[in-house]
């Protein structure tokens, strides 16, 4: 959690500070796969000279619309452009992320997944583009340990990866 | 154009929480939830590796969960092992079959996994963890490394030792999937469910074997009148192989008396 928020702190940070340089920002529709469920959501993208800072939200598929349960998962990161070409940029980057699902509807107790992961995003076209990323690391899952009566975590490894269409400006 | 753009999209997405968001499920307060090997079989949004004591506890400790289901093998030296597969190179850092291998061995072998759990023998189940709840265990009967069936009597009476036979504040179900097997389990006093895969099955058994607690039938293999009909005469049923949102729901409008899921979350959440 204290990642989450530095690593927010830090693009907010960056992302303002670089307003008044060439900024080109994107909103990309994807649809995406992880561990804990596929998902579709927003993912939008601030990018300032080669630095790219992203905030994505997405909704679980099995869970929100096929479960009636609502199931969103957060995220923000960070991406290099490393190669910038006509129709063609790719980015390493850093992600992270936080999602929450009720198991047992109005329990209190929601299930919780931070997952801190590192990949690549690649960019095809240009105002309009396909985009897709790939990521994987560190899964952390709490649940709620009703035997003890609290939160326990366990780490896993986890990953994300991702297809959409972005419009940019 | 982008904001009309973002205008639908944002308008679909209400829609389609407001469609399916607010769906209730239909009330299944009667059917139990177990999970299958630990919190689920091959599932790939499981922590833990399926028959091992960390996911035995994982689902367990989940708040909707009514009990566990494991795999059981007999080891060479008479004690009972927990894991799913006939051979342990397919899933561990050792080789062979269980029934051939002695508890020395067993003791060191550990899953190729993220968090490298070891095999774990099923007397270090920490009952307190059980407490109100059912383990259901699936006795495994044949040894596919030299092609011999195990010996009934010595899983029996590994069980009795390790006081499971009267177990106090947990329920201990027993799944045989030999029909030989029924009676020894009976006449020492263990619910006894067999495995079954058609109602001719369930005929055959209800004449031969009175006393049985119950039938486990796959999912894909009984409906809901088959369930009543089980049920009618007074006996369990349980149904397996329950995964996906679509499948768990279609076993539980089935109204068995338990299902043993793949995808302990799921059907959590269509109970709740």
């Amino acid at each position: 959690m204290r990642a989450l928020l530095l690593i927010l702190f830090s693009s907010c940070t960056l992302a303002c500070s670089c307003q008044i340089e060439n900024t080109k920002n994107a909103l990309a529709l994807r649809a995406s796969v992880a561990k804990t469920d596929y998902f579709s959501g927003f993912e939008f993208t601030h990018r300032c000279s080669k630095n790219i800072f992203i905030g994505q939200f997405d909704v679980g598929y099995s869970r929100t619309v096929l479960q009636g349960r609502f199931f969103p998962r957060f995220g923000v990161g960070y991406g290099y452009l490393l190669i910038n070409r006509p129709f063609f940029r790719f980015s390493p980057l850093i992600t992270t992320s936080y999602s929450s699902l009720s198991t047992v509807s109005n329990s209190g107790h929601p299930d919780r997944w931070s997952e801190t992961y590192v990949g690549y995003k690649l960019t095809l076209g240009n105002r309009w583009s396909f985009v897709h990323s790939a990521t994987c690391g560190l899964f952390q899952e709490m649940t709620y340990d009703t035997f003890r009566g609290k939160y326990s975590g366990v780490s896993s490894f986890g990953f994300y990866g991702s297809i959409g269409v972005q419009y940019g400006w | 154009m982008v904001q009309s753009a973002c205008n639908m999209g944002g308008k679909l997405v209400f829609l389609l929480l407001l469609c399916f968001g607010c769906s209730k499920s239909k009330s299944y307060e009667t059917v139990r939830i177990y999970g299958h090997a630990g919190t689920g079989l091959e599932n790939v949004a499981s922590v833990y590796h399926d028959n091992t004591l960390e996911a035995v506890y994982l689902a367990l400790s989940m708040q909707g969960c009514d009990g566990v289901e494991v795999d059981v093998h007999l080891s060479a030296d008479g004690d009972l092992w927990l894991y799913h597969d006939s051979k342990l190179e397919s899933e561990t850092n050792l080789s062979g079959c269980i029934p051939e291998a002695y508890s020395e061995v067993l003791k060191t072998g550990k899953y190729s996994t993220f968090h490298q759990e070891k095999i774990a023998r099923l007397a270090e189940i920490d009952t307190n963890h059980l407490q109100g709840k059912e383990l259901v265990l699936d006795l495994r009967h044949y040894n596919e490394c030299i092609g011999e069936f195990v010996n009934v009597n010595q899983i029996i009476d590994r069980l009795v030792d390790i006081g499971y036979s009267s177990a106090h504040g947990f329920t201990v179900l027993v799944n045989v999937s030999r029909n030989q097997w029924v009676q020894p389990f009976i006449d020492a006093g263990f619910h006894t469910v067999l495995s079954i895969y058609s109602m001719s099955e369930f005929s055959y058994a209800e004449n031969i074997y009175p006393g049985i607690y119950g039938y486990i039938m796959k999912n894909s293999d009984v409906t809901r009148e088959n369930v009543n009909a089980i049920q009618q005469n007074g006996k369990k049923l349980f149904i397996f192989e329950v995964r996906s949102p679509k499948m768990t729901r279609e076993a539980f409008k089935k109204s068995p008396d338990g299902i043993l899921s793949d995808d302990l979350r799921t059907a959590i959440i269509e109970k709740y």
